[in-house]
């Protein structure tokens, strides 16, 4: 994301789900002062389900802990709607702790992205700009539905200079050590045998 | 062998975002970042209130796994509020309570552990504490909770 690059949220109808006012607020802010204005804040999951069955929204920004339904179903479920229009709506979901049993749910739930709190107005604003760019197909199979994830080797989009400052390439200089020996190097990855 | 199809079709939002008029990504920042330095005291306030809850918190006898899980919420929401660079030791505290608390399931809570948490929590977010100080308490912190889990049998 370049600073010229220009954004347009003027249209754009987000929803905001998350239990904590504190945390909705934070992201309505932000979005307000990305140029959005057509917000709608939800305390949970249900409600927010309720909103998106009725009426299309053009990006769902969710918690990914919320009390009955969390922002990990809300995503797997919006990811399983009948038609593709709601399908592919573009999900972010934020999380200040992602627990150990939420991980896989998080990587199998079908949200374009995971972002850690506390936000920054660059990352949030840098997702939003790579899930309009990017040319991840959607796939939907019997396990999971969403933005393709074998993605890694296509890099950042175009015009972007990368995701973190580590994605840039560095100078590691020479090696220190010599070589290690053919016999070596097959002592390292050959079985050993068990002393009993 | 199971089916994959694949959707070629672009979100609505894509098509918008393009579209003429809008702000620049430097204007669309700048205003993020005023926006966020106007909450900043309201957020601070928040902060307190939220460690104000954890010292009634240390107080309680046995604390129940429903009390620990608002233990967590309490310290999920500090994360929330901190700022990441003003608040990197608060939010790094936050973050390890929030680990201990999902690591330590299953009911191998410890209320002492839970109590070092906190005292540290108010130690480093004391308005008086400088940045050394707050490093001191956060680098005594992830020494202690290791040994103190040890004790505790976890």
């Amino acid at each position: 994301m370049l600073d010229s690059s220009k954004i347009n949220l003027n249209t754009a109808k987000v929803l905001v789900a998350d239990d904590n006012e504190n945390a909705r607020n934070i992201i309505q802010d932000m979005l307000r002062a990305f140029g959005a204005s057509d917000i709608v804040t939800v305390r949970d999951g249900v409600e927010a389900k309720a909103l998106l069955a009725r009426q299309q929204f053009d990006l769902l920004i969710t918690d990914g802990t919320m009390p009955e339904c969390d922002g990990y179903e809300l995503v797997r479920w919006l990811r399983n709607r009948p038609s593709d229009e709601e399908r592919i709506t573009p999900a972010i979901i934020i999380s200040a702790h992602t627990r150990e049993s939420q991980v896989a749910a998080g990587r199998d739930c079908g949200a374009n992205y995971i972002i850690a709190k506390p936000i920054s107005p660059q990352t949030l604003l840098e997702r939003i700009f790579y899930i309009t760019e990017e040319a991840r197909s959607f796939i939907v199979g019997e396990t999971y539905a969403g933005p393709d994830r074998r993605w890694k080797h296509q890099g950042p989009p175009a015009s972007t200079d990368g995701r973190r400052k580590g994605d840039l390439s560095v100078d590691i200089g020479m090696a220190i050590d010599g070589n290690l020996s053919a016999n070596e190097l097959d002592s390292l990855v050959k079985p050993q045998k068990a002393t009993s | 062998m199971s089916v994959v199809r694949t959707i070629r079709q672009l979100p609505r939002l894509s098509r918008l975002i393009k579209a003429a008029g809008g702000v620049y990504a430097r204007t669309a920042l700048n205003q993020a970042a005023a926006a966020q330095q106007a909450s900043r005291a309201e957020h601070l306030i928040s902060i307190g209130e939220a460690l104000v809850w954890m010292g009634e918190w240390r107080g309680l006898d046995e604390p129940t796994a429903a009390d620990w899980e608002s233990l967590h919420e309490a310290s999920a929401g500090i994360i929330g509020l901190c700022d990441a660079e003003a608040d990197a030791q608060l939010l790094r505290a936050a973050r390890l309570l929030c680990e201990y608390i999902d690591r330590a399931r299953n009911g191998k809570w410890s209320k002492d552990v839970g109590a070092l948490f906190i005292n540290t929590l108010k130690a480093i977010a004391a308005q008086d504490a400088d940045q050394a100080t707050r490093t001191a308490v956060l680098g005594g912190l992830e020494a202690l909770v290791p040994q103190r889990e040890q004790k505790a049998g976890n």
